[in-house]
């Protein structure tokens, strides 16, 4: 299965190979099969912006309540740590949908993701420099510091007026 | 320190020490080169990457790493003295895990963020279901 990965700059789309689940199927958009572990994403994604990942498509950001987005962020969010805090390389930590669900809602998430960033880092990077389409100085010492890259993030935010 | 009985992907997993607490600080990879201060990968906005190793996911990058880290590839998992192994998993091709051997045979593991482990098998880690490491692809071995 290859999964559409959204990169920096809004058209910029990448092919990043995730594990595909052999076990069973599962029809999600009729473009590929859906992981089982993931049906359930599937429909979360069904809900508000059917195929927007699955075809590259580009669609405007949907607009949510912001206690219905939050919801929806929280339980994308809880899904996607759960299912890929074992895994080691960025690119395939960012391709699970889940993720890709959270770079689909566009510059409503970003709040989100820092707040969360904020309290725990985690590896937001891709999501934040695909929504925002900016990368923050960050110097070349630090590559690798995901630590500092997180506060970096945090600070960007803060000065970005997103989160206090 | 978090006690784990399991990780959720990792069904085959069962006997294991956990020796660190969980850290966003380093990964499998940095782990098995001995290195605790740094996130190594290839493709990653901010991940540490040697600038002479192609930047792809690859398993001739992944064994370029270590090779520039005094390692070669060798035959088996054997534990040989005064030299230590590390074990490289694909699954479809692709790299996704490193785990390094211990003076007792022993390997131990990063599992991503998640803690350092201590694993007595390779096997413990297999598993070709989604999300799963696949199987060791390559041994490399250097001088202690």
């Amino acid at each position: 299965m290859t999964i559409m990965l959204k990169t920096k700059g809004a058209s910029a789309l990448d092919k990043i190979p995730y594990p595909e689940d052999t076990s069973s199927g599962g029809a999600y958009s009729g473009e590929y099969m859906l992981p089982s572990a993931f049906r359930s994403v599937g429909s979360i994604i069904l809900s508000y912006r059917p195929l927007a990942w699955s075809t590259g498509s580009e669609q405007p950001a949907p607009t949510f309540d912001a206690a219905e987005l939050e919801r929806e962020f929280q339980e994308l969010a809880r899904k996607w740590k759960h299912e890929v805090g074992h895994l080691s390389v960025s690119s395939q930590i960012a391709a699970h949908p889940a993720y890709q669900s959270i770079i689909d809602m566009g510059d409503q998430a970003l709040p989100l993701i820092l707040k969360d960033l904020k309290a725990e880092p985690d590896h937001w990077f891709e999501a934040l420099v695909a929504i925002s389409d900016e990368t923050p100085h960050i110097p070349e010492h630090h590559k690798g510091d995901l630590i500092a890259v997180s506060k970096a993030w945090v600070e960007w935010g803060k000065m970005k007026r997103y989160i206090e | 320190m978090t006690m784990r009985s399991g990780y959720y992907w990792l069904p085959n997993l069962v006997d294991f020490n956990v020796t660190s607490e969980s850290t966003l600080k380093y990964n499998c990879f940095a782990w098995a080169l001995g290195d605790n201060s740094q996130w190594i990968a290839p493709t990653g906005h901010y991940d540490y990457w040697p600038e002479s190793i192609p930047n792809e996911l690859t398993l001739d990058s992944i064994t370029e790493l270590f090779r520039q880290a005094g390692y070669e590839v060798c035959g088996d998992d054997s534990l040989e003295d005064g030299y230590e192994k590390v074990a490289i998993y694909i699954k479809d091709d692709v790299p996704t895990h490193a785990a390094r051997q211990l003076g007792d045979g022993r390997w131990t593991s990063k599992l991503g963020k998640y803690e350092d482990i201590v694993h007595d098998s390779l096997d413990a880690l297999n598993g070709e279901g989604f999300g799963e490491y696949g199987s060791v692809a390559l041994f490399m071995v250097r001088p202690l």
